[in-house]
This record gives C-alpha cells, sequence and structure tokens, in this order.
C-alpha cells in the first residue's frame, strides 16, 4: 500500500543525501520545504494527528543510534531488546499505537544517516563478542512500511551479516518484503509479524495489511531463507476473543512450518493513562477504551490480571497444541508472577530471560547461531 | 482604541441586545449588589455608542445590580469609533478580566459568541482561548462546549463542584431521558464530585462499549426508581448506584472480587480485625489488620491467623 504523503521537512543538512532525493523522487507529489533541523523541529509541533501521519521530517540522527528498550521498571522483565530507531513514528495508524500520542513530533521522522546506525551495530557486536544481542528497527516504528522506499533494512541486514552474535529483528504489520527476498544474508535476519485476530487488525490497526497476508508473506521470507517471528500484541479481550484468536493461531501454524520461527511473544494491550481519550477522540467507533483496566504498578494501564492471564493461558495453549514445543514463547512487558502463573519458563531478571533467548535460538539454529551462550556473559 | 468616561442613563441602554453578554448573572450577583450599594461602581461599564443610544459591551452584570438597586445611571466607557465585534468582544473579555475570573459555562459561552462572530477557530484557540486561560487546543474547547449542550442544573453542579472540563467531557454522551436522570440525580442525592465522574463516565463507557443507548441502561438499573425513593437513605442509594455502575463496567473484576469476598466471609473476624486486599488485584495478597487494644486481643489474632493458615478455602485463594 503506498502511504499518501502531503508534506515532506527537509533538513538542510541531508538535503544532499542520497536517501533524501530518494525520498523526493517517491513523493514527488509532496511539497517540500528545507529549512534548519530545530526551525523544523518547532514547526513540526504544531501540526495535527492527521497533518503528521502525512508528512515526513527528513534529517539525521545525532545521538547515540542504538539504545535499550524503554522496557520497564521492576518488577516488569523487559527482554533487553537493543532499539535502532532510524524511523521514529509510523504511517500505519493503529488506534491503540502509543507512538502517534506520545512521541515529541506526530510526523513520521526519517533519519538518513544510516552510516551511524551500520557502525554503531558493528560497534555494540564487538563490545561484548561472548553475548547474543537482538536488535529491532520496530520499536518506534513499523521496520517495513517504509523500507521499500528509504532502502534502510536492506543496510542493516548487511551489517549484521558481519556479525555473528547479533540477530536483527525487522517487525512489521505490513506485507512489503519482496525487496529484501533476494538479498544475501547469512541467516541471523529474523522477519517479525505482529499478529492479531482478523476483528482487531480490520477495527484497529488501520492501513496494516490483512492477518492473512501477514502469514503469506512471513511463508515468503522463510523460502528466502529467513528466520521468522511473531508477536500477538496487543491481544485484546472482547466477546468472541477465544474464537478469533484460536483461528488465528490455527491458521499461523497451517501455513507456517514452525521449525523456522525463532520466537513467538504474547502481550496484552496497555498504554499510558489518557492515552483512552486519544483513542476515543481520533477513533470512536474504536472498543479499546472500555477494556476492564486498572492503573498497573508501572504507571501502565492494563486489563486486571484474571482477564490477562486468560489470554495468556490460552494463546499458550493453542501455541503449543500445534506441536510448537521448542519454540521460545514470551511475555512482554510482563510481572514475574504472570510468568508463573501461565508460562513454561520462569525468568529471574531482565539479564536471564535475554540469556534464555540466546539459549533456545542457539539451540534450535546452531547454523546460524553457532556461539554457545554463557550466562555469566549476560 | 479611544474610549471616553462619562456617566449614562439607564434609559439610553439597550439592555434588550446581548450579543456581547457572555457572563451569568446568577454566579455572584449578590456580592456585587452588595458592592455597589456599598461603594459604587469602582469599574466603570464599556458601552458602544450607536444610533438609538448605547449598546453593552462589557458590564452587564454591574448593569443589572445597578438597575437592581434602583439607580439610574452608570459610568461608562464610550466607544465612539468602529470597531468589529472580534475586537469588541476582545476588549470585554479584557476588562472583565481584570475584575473577576470567568467561570468556565462563561468561557463557553465566549466560544460560542466568538464562533458567532465569524472568528476562525485557529484564532479562537490560539488568541482567544490562552486570554481566558484556557489551555489552546480544539480538544479542550469541544470539551469545554459540552456545557452548552446540557441542562442548566448540570451546569450548576458542575460550576458549584468546580469540575475540570476533563472531568465532564463525557457527557457529551448523554441527551433526553438520560440527561432528565442526570438533572434528577444532582437535584435529589448531590452526589460528591467524584462519585458523579465515576458514576457518569462508568454509564458512558458501558453505552459506548456495548452499544447500547444510556436511557435503556439507566432504566434496566432502575436507577430512577431508585434515587427517588424516599424509603432509601440517600447515602445508600448513591452507593448502590456506583457498584451497579461498577459491576457493569468491570464484570471480571466485580466477579473475581465477589469471589474474594465469599472465601474471606467464612472467616470469623471481631470488631478489632480486618482483612483488606488490592482490589484492582494487580498486587498479591492479604492485609491483615489487628488493633491490639488489650491482652486478650493477641489471643483472638492468633486465633483468626490460625485459621486463616488451616482453612483449606483460604489456601485456594493463595494458589
Amino acid at each position: 500500500m503506498a502511504y499518501k504523503i502531503d508534506q515532506l521537512f527537509i533538513d538542510n543538512n541531508v538535503k544532499d543525501n542520497p536517501m533524501t532525493s530518494r525520498l523526493m523522487g517517491y513523493f514527488n507529489n509532496a511539497r517540500v520545504s528545507f529549512g534548519e533541523r530545530e526551525d523544523l523541529k518547532e514547526k513540526l509541533r504544531g501540526l495535527s494527528l492527521m497533518e503528521g501521519k502525512r508528512s515526513i521530517f527528513i534529517t539525521e540522527e545525532k545521538g547515540k543510534a542504538i539504545k535499550d528498550c524503554p522496557g520497564m521498571k521492576d518488577p516488569y522483565i523487559c527482554c533487553r531488546l537493543q532499539v535502532l530507531s532510524p524511523i521514529s513514528n509510523c504511517p500505519l495508524f493503529c488506534s491503540y499505537c502509543f507512538l502517534q500520542f506520545y512521541l515529541n513530533s506526530r510526523v513520521t521522522t526519517i533519519h538518513v544517516n544510516t552510516d551511524k546506525y551500520k557502525g554503531e551495530i558493528i560497534d555494540l557486536s564487538a563490545s561484548n563478542p561472548k553475548r547474543f544481542f537482538r536488535i529491532t528497527t520496530g520499536e518506534l516504528s513499523d521496520s517495513l512500511a517504509l523500507d521499500e522506499e528509504t532502502r534502510i533494512s536492506e543496510q542493516f541486514i548487511k551489517a549484521a551479516g558481519k556479525c555473528d552474535n547479533i540477530a536483527l529483528e525487522l517487525k512489521t504489520k505490513s506485507t512489503k518484503i519482496d525487496h529484501l527476498l533476494r538479498l544475501e544474508h547469512n541467516g541471523n535476519v529474523i522477519f517479525s509479524w505482529s499478529l492479531n485476530t482478523d476483528k482487531i487488525a480490520v477495527e484497529e490497526e488501520h492501513l496494516s495489511a490483512p492477518v492473512e497476508e501477514r502469514i503469506l508473506a512471513a511463508r515468503r521470507a522463510i523460502d528466502a531463507g529467513y528466520l521468522v517471528g511473531f508477536h500477538f500484541d496487543p491481544l485484546v479481550w472482547y466477546s468472541s476473543w477465544e474464537e478469533d484468536y484460536r483461528k488465528t493461531v490455527e491458521y499461523l501454524f497451517r501455513m507456517i512450518d514452525n521449525k523456522h520461527i525463532a520466537w513467538i511473544s504474547l502481550g496484552t494491550l496497555r498504554f499510558a493513562p489518557g492515552m483512552e481519550e486519544e483513542m476515543q477522540r481520533y477513533f470512536p467507533k474504536s472498543k479499546l477504551p472500555y477494556g476492564e483496566f486498572v492503573k498497573a504498578t508501572d504507571g501502565k494501564m492494563r486489563y486486571v490480571k484474571p482477564i490477562r492471564y486468560e489470554l495468556y493461558r490460552y494463546m499458550m495453549r493453542w501455541i503449543r497444541e500445534c506441536g510448537t514445543e521448542s519454540v521460545f514463547v514470551y511475555l512482554c512487558m510482563e510481572r514475574p508472577d504472570a510468568w508463573e502463573e501461565v508460562m513454561e519458563i520462569r525468568p529471574q531478571s531482565k539479564e536471564h530471560l535475554d540469556y534464555l533467548f540466546a539459549d533456545s535460538i542457539h539451540k534450535r539454529f546452531p547454523e546460524r547461531f553457532p556461539q554457545m551462550p554463557m550466562i555469566d556473559y549476560y | 482604541m479611544k474610549l471616553d468616561k462619562s456617566a449614562i442613563k439607564l434609559s439610553d441602554i439597550d439592555m434588550g441586545n446581548e450579543f456581547f453578554r457572555y457572563s451569568d448573572e446568577r454566579y455572584d450577583a449578590e456580592a456585587l449588589m452588595e458592592s455597589i450599594s456599598y461603594s459604587g461602581m469602582l469599574n466603570p461599564v464599556i458601552l458602544l455608542e450607536s444610533e438609538d443610544g448605547y449598546r453593552v459591551v462589557a458590564g452587564f452584570r454591574r448593569i443589572k445590580a445597578v438597575v437592581k438597586l434602583g439607580l439610574n445611571e452608570v459610568q461608562a466607557y464610550i466607544i465612539k469609533n468602529k470597531a468589529n465585534d472580534e475586537e469588541l468582544l476582545k476588549l470585554s473579555i479584557l476588562e472583565n478580566q481584570s475584575t473577576r475570573a470567568l467561570n468556565l459555562y462563561e468561557k463557553a459561552v465566549l466560544l460560542s459568541k466568538l464562533k458567532d462572530t465569524g472568528t476562525s477557530q485557529k484564532k479562537i484557540i490560539n488568541i482567544f482561548m490562552p486570554i481566558i486561560n484556557l489551555s489552546p487546543s480544539l480538544k479542550h474547547m469541544e470539551e469545554i462546549m459540552t456545557l452548552r449542550e446540557i441542562p442548566a442544573q448540570l451546569v450548576d453542579y458542575i460550576i458549584s463542584k468546580d469540575l475540570s472540563a476533563r472531568k465532564f467531557r463525557h457527557l457529551k454522551y448523554y441527551s433526553g431521558s438520560s440527561l432528565a436522570f442526570l438533572v434528577d440525580f444532582v437535584d435529589y442525592l448531590n452526589p460528591g464530585a467524584n462519585l458523579f465522574v465515576e458514576i457518569t463516565r462508568g454509564l458512558a463507557e458501558v453505552s459506548k462499549r456495548d452499544d447500547k443507548e444510556l436511557d435503556d441502561i439507566i432504566d434496566s438499573q432502575e436507577f430512577p426508581q431508585l434515587i427517588k425513593d424516599i424509603t432509601i437513605e440517600k447515602g445508600k442509594k448513591i452507593n448502590e448506584i456506583r457498584e451497579k455502575v461498577f459491576d457493569l463496567r468491570y464484570p471480571v473484576l466485580s466477579k473475581e472480587n465477589r469471589k474474594i469476598e465469599q472465601k474471606l466471609g467464612i472467616i470469623n473476624t471481631q470488631s478489632n480485625q480486618d482483612i483488606e486486599w488490592d482490589r484492582s488485584l494487580e498486587k498479591k495478597g492479604l492485609q491483615v489488620r489487628l488493633m491490639l487494644n488489650k491482652q486478650e486481643d493477641l489471643k483472638t489474632s492468633m486465633i483468626l491467623l490460625k485459621e486463616m493458615e488451616t482453612n483449606q478455602v483460604l489456601k485456594d485463594l493463595f494458589s
């Protein structure tokens, strides 16, 4: 799907960057404004959500390119994913997404100085050769929604290919992967899709690909030699959730051989207090703001525990019923007691969970990740 | 804008033209009369000279007070040169701001008037809202405008409880008989502000979640009958409504809490003993409070803890 972009705001510092020229070519119907970075940032602050969705700010990353996942405060267990954000904010329009409401700018920002990112991937790998790092570009944006236009992932796949202790995860709700399928890669790239029920995808994940197409795209990625991952996140509680999620899980494992699945995550709907008001305002038909939420100890609104546990428990059961005993399934941003209640593994800390990832992927895919992890390095 | 000050006869003022009026005479009217009666009008009103006399730009409440006090004239600043309605409204706002803060309802009326003058939405938000101490956003403007769509009794309640716009914005979902119910609700029960927000917001959210009319939800719970039932004490009625709304809004949480209540109900607690838990169920564990006033309380406390230790039903609670 092509996104409608009305305006490009271009930082003078990157006006000669090849990616800038390419983006101007792709979005040749958009109005273009050049300016100093800070002036443009100031101007962009005044844009509405809708104006922001239809604008792109092209600039450069000034600070550290790889960051720890904002993760969670104790007692929530974070998986220690490393986050690379060449793009922040997203052209997709999911009702529940915090990006569009809480990032400083509502505009999709593309940092075109990708050499900096590639350098930091290599540096991270060298900083602790005995540790296995997972890096994603899908935390502050969809990894692939604009990738045909930017061709950023291609550069990162090549950079990650030089590092034996790195797995690059490209998280997406799009199906725009074909430009990456013929690339040479060393097997350490994981294409992952956020999955949901058809109802949630249609009603809440606007501009995203249908669930079935996401799964079919995963098959194409597997055929090209990539590993895949799936994120059932956010799990949403509604009247027919059991039937609908079961259907998605069963369809997934009918279409995908689980021996190609690196990991699966589960996470229930959660958001910052006050975001329900934004959702009501911009997505008046959405039922999501009216769930049974409580303010959890991390300050986020989460479903009450009985609902969270039931969603996790059933999902785990259905996933395992599909013969996936060895696939690594984890909870995203949950408390230790949730792990105890519903999961097979019980990480003691975020470092331990990080190690369990490495252990699983090494044991299941030794030819791709030959280095045996040692817990002392985590 | 040049203004000349002079005394103007009340009979020369066109009181029927209320275009620039957004003040609500019900608020602070008596205090104003008392002040004028005691020390005269300290702040002259602002009048616009027209062919037939004068139109009031600022000072409607003061002029009303002067009329009620039986006086014949007012001190006024006179605008002689032509100015557009938007400029005059701005002048009026600035003049009013110098004497008192507008309440939220008056601000809502003012925002409507500005719209009526053809002032652009952008200008209203970015220029006028900050002048009247409102944060400049469309969302906030829409929230405040809710006050224009609800009955005066509810407006009075909201102003008297000093509710912020965020706390009554959901009232836009009420209409017809559900609004009439709210009028009765505040009229008969005068609930505290937090309870009012919790109950009215809860009902609105249930209506949105279930795609049900608010009227139907309220009727199905027999709330209109309940609030008028003279055999039930006021506090009990509010609690009953609150609990029912909570059950509707949080059915799973209510059910789980009830299960815990049932399990704990089998434990014999004394008046100095209390067992509580986090009713949001986010935190694990029970909190047992023991008030020890005399030696014997130690003994009864130990009995309670022993009973809790051995009771199978309670064991289930911890599993």
